[in-house]
């Protein structure tokens, strides 16, 4: 996980002096607050939507709200750049779906989309459902009584939800708006569809039209500099306080919400956010199938693309959950300074974008170990050290779930260490370990920085496809892998969702 | 409408239920039935009975986080729930309540967590306010650590504190002790009692610990399946159960067939003599409740029946005696030395701890006048 930091450091060291001039050039210090302004923007707006919208689908009437707590998390299945196309398709000034429709009315050109309002719109559409999941576990996890103690303090219903049930889920959204906050910072597919100068698009720009590497590895360092300063604030703040609830949890069912007059509005957000999140983007898809359809477009590679992506994702995940699996174990089990610094890193690790992984990689292997440039076995390597941390804390807070006097109690009946991780530790967490695993091979298929730099020539998965495609504007084979991607995305999706489900019901 | 207060109460109760029906669940079974309690002015009375018998309905119904299908609740003299649909919320209720898991706010400090409760004061009452409780909880030095820093018996005080601190009318205790250690719970009882007094508050403790309920209660009421089955001082439960659940619940019973002849009551241990006034006639079959305390067993080699078993206790021993008919009862000796296993022994009972009840589970009434069984009897 060092090699590609290592790596990029050396690269950067070779800028020598132009190294003052580049740092305090006006372009590099405004890349450096566009992705800082953006990355909080987005945070803020989709901790709003996500605490919202967990809220309504965990607390409220709201009609349907077991089907509306599925389609609100489903924006997670759709890759930001298949979004940012749609959203493109949809809303660009001019030729798009809304200017078309606005045209009999004299409107020749619409405000433009690209720049901040597209940035801004399509990251949160497509990264508050990670704030989702974590709220909506906290707000059932959370203890009926706190609630009951409150008001029987005078609180008034709402009074209570705001000075007791928000604070409870301060760390949820903390932990949330962290991999928002990382997502925004290390998207790629986005900020060079919207035109955004963000880091990531700078690097990609530097490294493949300029061939600038040395200053691509220092705006790389400078990235991940920002992504350690947040992770440092986020660690210092985090306070004393700790919020799982201290006694033995009651099973009462927390007081449901009745929203009476609000249903409508209610009704009118989680409509909004699932038309432009889910609805939006597929139809376009199918809009361009269609049309690829009707002009006698044909797809005779898609199925070997398909193959293609599913084989490395499952290949992938497979080598990251054998790597994960340990190092959750030792962090679970052995808790010291030592695993907790390796899990500090590997956090750093997670928060690394893609872009800066796949460009040190790319170029540690072109120039020391050209047999292995451009080999799936790189590849898979880069999504290793991209993912495991993911990896990492998915099966630790299912580890967590299994108490050590299980593993005593084995222990005690002649089993040996390796058997008792095999025939109880493993079983137990089963749920968890699922679900990481869902997450992770959703997270590589929809993976595009590092696939596009890193595959070997003539390899391509759907997001590559779905690249290449638009690049060379033949939108229905991109609309095609678009699909097909969001279809095999929303089974992981599914997948987590119905783990969640079943841990609610133990 | 403002929060209840203490002075415009007027009666001596300060809780009135009247009736109140309460059902739960999908089968809509009836977690409290036809509940009459009164609750006086300053006094602790703990509601007893086994799990599941709707006694934390009962608080829950008090304290405002349920709705009852009929009946009324008035608290002091105000109505804040009955079938008309008149209901006041919780936070207007002016109730403190302690919940078996406490429920501190994980997020504020000792000191926050007490002075939740306490606005619309300037800051000074509220320091002063918190201060007094902190006192009156013997939370010195805790007050700005955060629950989960906490020892169960510390987070149940700031629990209780917390809710005192509001000055309420009446403070609802849902099984406090649940979640500390066997060992710390007794003193913790005194102290809790000692606290509840000192603040002179009107307090409904719930528990299914009889033990709990004896050292902490001015008055107890026994519940099962959704009703009360009697109300009194510790005492009086114990020595006069009105019914047959109460004598098993209450304390350790056996109980013996006997049938009524001649105004006595003949059992397997021995005769005993019947109040004149009593109802049951001649020749009716009852059950004698036998308490270990208050049997002794004499070896007599022409006894009733033999030692079965022995369980020493230290400060007491107590036998399982195997009686004629293959029944056991218990007695409780505090003698230093102990009779074998095998050895044949007369029981003798006193009679004013005898309760007997008809075949309805109605207690009958014995002419205490004896003070023992016939030894004569109780020897054939």
């Amino acid at each position: 996980m060092a090699l590609p930091l290592v790596y990029l450091g050396m690269r950067a060291s070779e800028i020598g002096d132009r190294l003052p001039a580049l740092l305090t050039s006006p372009r590099t210090i405004g890349v450096f607050a566009n992705s800082t302004i953006l990355a909080l923007v987005v945070t803020v707006i989709s901790a709003l939507i996500a605490v919202v919208a967990a809220f309504l689908t965990v607390r409220t009437d709201l009609p349907g709200r077991r089907i509306w707590s599925v389609l609100l998390i489903l924006p997670l299945s759709i890759p930001s750049f298949v979004g940012s196309f749609a959203m493109i398709a949809m809303f660009a000034p001019r030729g798009s779906a809304l200017q078309n429709l606005l045209a009999p009315f004299g409107v020749e050109t619409l405000p433009s989309i690209y720049g901040w309002p597209g940035a801004i719109i399509t990251l949160t559409l497509f990264s508050y459902p990670y704030i989702l999941l974590t709220v909506r576990s906290s707000l059932r996890g959370i203890d009926p009584a706190l609630e009951e103690a409150a008001r029987t303090l005078g609180c008034s219903l709402r009074m209570s939800l705001f000075r007791v049930t928000l604070p409870h889920l301060f760390p949820a959204i903390a932990a949330g708006s962290l991999l928002v906050a990382f997502y925004v910072l290390s998207d790629f597919g986005t900020p060079s569809l919207m035109r955004f100068d963000s880091f990531t698009r700078i690097i990609y720009v530097e490294y493949q039209l300029a061939f600038d590497r040395s200053s691509a590895a220092v705006m790389s360092l400078l990235l991940v500099s920002l992504v350690g300063v947040i992770l440092y604030f986020e660690n210092r703040f985090r306070g004393r306080a700790t919020y799982y609830s201290t006694g033995p949890g009651s099973r009462r069912q927390p007081q449901i919400i009745r929203l009476g007059r609000w249903k409508w509005a209610a009704l009118v957000f989680c409509g909004a956010v699932v038309a432009l999140g889910v609805i939006m983007p597929i139809g376009v898809m199918f809009y361009w199938f269609f049309q690829g359809i009707a002009a006698g477009h044909q797809f005779p590679s898609i199925g070997w693309i398909t193959l293609n992506t599913v084989y490395v994702a499952a290949i992938a995940t497979l080598v990251i959950v054998a790597l994960a699996m340990p190092l959750a174990i030792l962090v679970v089990r052995f808790p010291g300074k030592l695993t907790t610094i390796a899990e500090r890193a590997s956090y750093i690790g997670f928060a690394m974008p893609g872009i800066v992984i796949a460009l040190s990689l790319a170029s540690f292997g072109a120039n020391y170990v050209p047999a292995f440039y451009q080999t799936l076995g790189l590849l898979i390597f880069a999504y290793a050290v991209l993912f495991i941390p993911l990896s990492v804390g998915t099966i630790r807070s299912s580890l967590l779930q299994v108490s050590p006097r299980m593993e005593e109690a084995a222990r005690s009946l002649g089993l040996g260490g390796g058997r008792v991780l095999l025939r109880v530790t493993m079983p137990m967490a089963k749920a968890g370990l699922l679900t990481g695993a869902a997450l992770v091979m959703l997270t590589v298929m929809k993976e595009l920085p590092a696939t596009l730099l890193l595959s070997p020539i003539g390899f391509k998965t759907l997001a590559t496809q779905v690249w290449s495609s638009t690049e060379a504007v033949i939108f229905s084979q991109a609309a095609v892998a678009a699909l097909i991607l969001v279809g095999i995305s929303t089974l992981s999706v599914i997948v987590i969702l119905s783990q969640e489900r079943a841990r609610m019901r133990e | 409408m403002l929060r209840l207060d203490h002075t415009n109460s007027k009666s001596k109760t300060t809780i009135e239920i009247r009736g109140i029906v309460k059902r739960l669940g999908r089968e809509k079974v009836a977690a409290v039935d036809h509940l009459d309690l009164d609750v006086n002015n300053g006094e602790i009375l703990t509601i007893l009975g086994p799990s599941g018998c709707g006694k934390t309905t009962t608080l829950r119904l008090i304290a405002g986080f349920e709705t009852p299908d009929s009946g009324k609740i008035i608290i002091n003299d105000n109505v804040v729930a009955d079938s008309g649909g008149k209901f006041i919320p919780p936070e207007k209720r002016n109730i403190g309540i302690v919940l078996q898991e406490f429920a501190l706010f994980p997020h504020l400090s000792v000191r926050r967590n007490i002075a939740f409760g306490l606005r619309g004061k300037s800051q000074a009452e509220i320091d002063e306010r918190v201060q007094a409780m902190v006192n009156l909880a013997g939370l010195q030095g805790l007050e700005d650590r955060y629950p989960h820093q906490l020892s169960g018996g510390q987070q149940q005080r700031v629990a209780l504190a917390r809710a005192l601190a509001p000055s309420p009318l009446i403070v609802l205790l849902d099984e406090p002790f649940a979640s500390i250690d066997p060992d710390l719970r007794s003193r913790m009882r005194m102290d809790l009692k000692r606290i509840l007094k000192e603040a002179g508050v009107t307090a409904v403790f719930v528990t299914h610990d009889q033990e709990e309920a004896f050292l902490i209660a001015d008055r107890i009421a026994v519940m099962n399946k959704g009703r009360i089955h009697q109300i009194g001082t510790p005492a009086e439960i114990y020595h006069n159960p009105q019914d047959r659940f109460v004598a098993e619940f209450v304390g350790k019973a056996d109980f013996i067939p006997g049938r009524v002849r001649s105004a006595k009551i003949s059992t397997e241990i021995g005769e005993f003599a019947l109040a004149n006034s009593t109802h049951v006639k001649d020749g009716e079959d009852v059950s004698v409740m036998l308490r270990p305390g208050n049997i002794d067993v004499i070896p007599t080699e022409s006894g009733v029946g033999t030692i079965q078993s022995i369980e020493f206790k230290g400060e007491d021993t107590v036998y399982s005696v195997k009686l004629g008919s293959g029944q056991t009862i218990r007695s409780s000796q505090h003698a230093p030395f102990i009779h074998p296993v095998g050895t044949r022994v007369k029981i003798v009972a006193n009679s004013a701890h005898l309760i007997v009840f008809d075949k309805d589970g109605v207690p009958i009434r014995l002419n205490r006048s004896f003070s023992e069984n016939d030894p004569h009897a109780a020897t054939t």
